[in-house]
């Protein structure tokens, strides 16, 4: 690990102002980052992928560990809140399920005992070109994404490269499907992004980043807002080794349905398969007016994985996929796969 | 062998092949070297030999074996992969001489996967043909040995069956990443699963149940004796009747293998049990304890020999400067070691008993029992403080050596495994593991079954999860940290069912450590295709290999 200097500001502004005013190169990899739970910073530091000079300590700051609100009124939820928080509370598993038992698919109790909200969603890639420190890809200021003809098992079928990272993160995909925003706060003022906005394709920005956040912006809060679907909602994750792993592929699936049982409006985003949260309109769209049916998840299934373009090695998350979206969206509606 | 197969009904070519495996020992190599200049030095190593570390750090130091004491109080894993002082021991002895200081140096967890040995990979091509009986006629074995600059290891196949006709080539196959080295049953588990594999292939295709057709091609009785009860245990009559069979996601499957392994003694151990004038008892030997229990059975051959608890006797292991003893290694340790301790223990239990014969109404010593702590003969009792008071100020030492009788070698051993997997993710869920072990005489029961539990968790690992991942153009290690080189964890353990062999009559001492991860890798590989119908040949079978041969299947029907 690369010498840093180590700072604990006691509030956002000075957070963010520290972020700002340290010697740093425009790469994010070199410069001051923040640091919340550690669970990923600190790999990354270890491995030399990021070397900042400086790292700004956020447990210091009081005040974004709460929780409230509630299906109602909207659900908000502070950037240090933990892994293992959001799982446990009560309000978050009976109003808006999917988010809890997405937190709960988060690695093991250790680590979403520490992990937090925040850092969930800003966690770097697993892809294992990229995490390893020898191997200088298109992620790391190298020309080429090594996955895109190598050991391409875990990475991408959607997004059209040219890096093929899928995204790592288990609450991304069910906020995005809540509909869920971000607030952040940066040097130059505060603004809120749609969770949808704020993560980037790699050929949309820098094929560095997987968000749009500056290097001196933090997230300070994730806001919910009340639906009609968040009751109904659902993540389902598939784990190579169920103990402790990433998605080879997971779905967030929320429904909203009629007292006739047809669909009324759906959410459906996939992880795990692309460099962002997946969301699939053409599938939700397909959903409309539907009782959930073989053939309703079945079509939905389809449709979802419309476009895919699987690498030598990861065809099977085709199939894989489809699977757990007809499951996710049978368990968000309440009835048999 | 082409005249053979002419006499064969059914022939079947296949190819396996099993990636590279780490040993994953949660303790990574390294020492601490404490070689301040002058004449002696001690140095702590986390071993499987301590008496293979002296003359290595004497080397490097410039000093005599003699004048250097290894210290392996406790340790943590080796499975094989660590004898001597290795590259970073030799490091750590030259650091310590230039700094005349103490130097710990213990390798990264990167560094433990990419330079401190491995478990050869393999990839093994067969023809082998049988008649209708299920008699195996035929096998053209060739067997790669993929062990990096080492040379790997393989059983020849085939591996325990007998083919009329067999013909194997073996041949090491060199690349640039690091060598291979000794690994938990080195070679054995890589030829059981292949072997295993094909004789599963040859039974579903002339149509015979996969135990009998075992039973057929294996003449050794224990073999039956094993595979029966094994039988019993899971319930091999609610095994999956057609491969692939069933409705819903959920398939369950089972499967079997077989195993063999050496192990047996050597006269290398010198035990010395010590008998004080205050009633304590010290059992002494250099040996090492790599987590089998070594420390446990030591102390519990001397507390049975003079009939105390374990509480009244202490052991002293890990140290060069005590009793030679033998590095562990193809499970050897207890059946060299256990025999020598036996042997210490009853010569202070007559040395003891010479002493008090005299307040024994003078009882022969041989006929004086050491029982709950007390000491009777000559129609007297005395109790383990009474009787000790009387030995001279010094005490007494019984030096124990090596007792070939009590030491017996060769183990068979099978496993059955149950699984269920999901044919719409691919997932497999192990549910039941069955391994029948004969051991000879246990010396206790929970190692031994811990033992087993031990090497069926690796295999299931072997089987399902692990396996080092090479990038072919960079020439690179992809899976370098346990992160993305899969360790099973709590939540993929079946139940083990771990059954002794009671019925092996040997009243001697024979390692388990070995024997136990070599069939189950055979028999989870074997249950997936029962559950599944998909023949999964290179290991791990990972969800996108059922799935991909799930598909390949739909497409062909």
């Amino acid at each position: 690990m690369k010498a840093f200097e180590w700072v604990s500001p006691a509030s956002v502004e000075e957070a963010v102002g520290l972020l700002k005013s340290a010697p740093t190169s425009r790469e994010m990899d070199e410069a001051a980052r923040p640091l919340a739970g550690g669970q990923d910073l600190l790999t990354t530091m270890k491995d030399y992928l990021t070397r900042p000079v400086r790292v700004v300590n956020l447990k210091s700051i009081r005040g974004l560990d709460k929780i409230e609100g509630d299906g109602r009124k909207g659900l908000r939820v502070g950037a240090l809140v933990t892994l293992a928080q959001v799982e446990e509370h009560a309000v978050i598993r009976r109003d808006f399920p999917g988010l809890a038992e997405a937190a709960h698919s988060v690695a093991t109790q250790q680590i979403r005992n520490l992990g937090t909200v925040g850092g969930n969603l800003c966690q770097r890639p697993r892809c294992w070109y990229y995490r390893l420190e020898e191997a200088v890809c298109i992620k790391k200021g190298g020309s080429e994404c090594f996955a895109a003809t190598g050991e391409n098992k875990y990475n991408a079928i959607l997004g059209g490269g040219p890096s093929w990272i899928v995204h790592p993160s288990d609450l991304a995909p069910m906020l995005v499907a809540l509909g869920a925003s971000v607030n952040v706060a940066g040097a130059d003022g505060r603004r809120t992004i749609l969770l949808e906005k704020f993560f980037t394709l790699p050929n949309e920005g820098s094929v560095r980043r997987e968000n749009v956040l500056q290097n001196d912006e933090i997230i300070t809060e994730v806001s919910v807002p009340a639906s009609p679907f968040a009751a109904r909602s659902t993540y389902l994750k598939f784990k190579e080794r169920e103990s402790l792993d990433f998605a080879l592929s997971s779905v967030a699936a929320a429904v909203e349905l009629g007292a006739d049982k047809r669909v009324r409006q759906a959410r459906l985003v996939l992880g795990g398969v692309a460099p962002v949260p997946w969301r699939v309109p053409k599938a939700e769209e397909f959903l409309k007016g539907k009782t959930l049916d073989a053939e309703a998840l079945a079509g939905a299934a389809r449709l979802a994985l419309e476009g895919a373009e699987p690498l030598s090695k990861n065809a099977y998350k085709v199939p894989l996929t489809q699977t757990l979206v007809r499951r996710a969206l049978a368990k968000a509606g309440g009835v048999s796969a | 062998m082409a005249a053979a197969f002419k006499e064969c009904d059914a022939v079947v070519e296949a190819e396996y092949r099993s990636p590279i495996l780490h040993h994953s020992s949660l303790e990574t190599h390294g020492n601490v070297v404490d070689y301040r200049g002058g004449e002696e030095a001690t140095v702590y190593a986390s071993t499987q030999g301590t008496f293979t570390i002296p003359g290595d750090a004497a080397h490097e130091l410039g000093l005599k074996e003699s004048a250097v004491r290894a210290v392996v109080e406790h340790m943590g894993g080796g499975f094989g992969s660590k004898f001597g002082i290795g590259v970073e021991g030799m490091l750590a002895c030259q650091l310590s001489k230039q700094a005349k200081a103490p130097v710990h140096l213990m390798l990264t967890r990167k560094d433990e996967f990419l330079l401190a040995g491995n478990r050869s990979g393999s990839w093994q091509k067969f023809k082998a043909g049988v008649r209708r009986d299920g008699t195996l006629v035929a096998l053209h074995a060739t067997q790669y040995q993929l062990g990096g600059l080492g040379d790997g290891s393989q059983a020849g196949q085939p591996y325990i069956y007998a083919a009329a006709n067999a013909y194997r080539e073996r041949i090491s196959v060199h690349t640039h990443e690091d060598a291979s080295r000794a690994m938990r049953a080195p070679g054995h588990p890589q030829a059981s699963f292949a072997i295993e594999s094909l004789m599963d292939e040859l039974a579903y295709k002339i149509g015979i149940d996969p135990v009998e057709f075992r039973k057929k091609n294996l003449k050794d009785a224990v073999y039956h004796r094993q595979l029966d009860r094994g039988a019993r245990e899971i319930g091999w009559e609610r095994r999956n009747k057609t491969p692939g069979g069933g409705t819903g996601p959920l398939r369950r499957g089972m499967g079997c293998g077989i195993g063999t392994w050496g192990g047996g003694g050597n006269d290398e151990c010198k035990v010395d049990v010590t008998v004080a004038r205050d009633g304590s008892v010290v059992v002494a030997v250099g040996t090492q304890d790599l987590g089998t229990g070594t420390r446990t059975y030591t102390r519990a051959i001397v507390a049975e020999e003079l009939g105390l608890g374990m509480k009244d006797v202490a052991e002293r292991i890990g140290d060069s400067r005590l009793g030679q003893a033998n590095s562990s290694g193809g499970s050897t340790t207890a059946a060299s070691l256990a025999p020598s301790v036996k042997d210490a223990a009853v010569k202070a239990r007559l040395a003891v008993a010479e002493r008090l014969s005299p307040l024994l109404g003078g009882a022969k010593p041989e006929e004086i029992t050491f029982t709950n702590a007390a000491v009777s003969g000559g129609g007297k009792t005395l109790s383990w403080k009474q009787a000790c008071a009387a030995l001279p100020a010094a005490g007494v030492t019984g030096h124990g050596v090596w007792v070939s009788s009590l030491a017996d070698r060769g183990v068979h051993g099978v496993c059955f495994a149950e699984v269920e997997v999901d044919v719409e993710t691919g997932h497999v869920k192990p549910i039941k593991m069955v391994h029948v072990q004969d051991i000879g005489l246990p010396l206790n029961r929970l190692a031994d079954e811990s033992q087993m539990n031990g090497g069926m968790i690796q295999s299931l690992g072997m089987a399902l999860w692990e396996g080092r991942v090479m990038d072919a153009k960079l020439g690179l290690q992809l899976n370098a940290g346990f992160g993305d080189y899969k360790l099973p964890g709590a939540l993929e353990m079946p139940e083990f069912v771990p059954l002794i062999d009671d019925e092996d009559k040997r009243e001697a001492v024979i390692g388990v450590g070995e024997p136990s991860i070599i069939p189950a890798v055979g028999a989870v590989v074997n249950a997936v295709y029962n559950a599944c119908g998909v023949r999964v040949r290179e290991l791990p079978i990972t969800p996108d290999k059922i799935l991909m041969g799930l598909m390949s299947e739909r497409r062909g029907a």
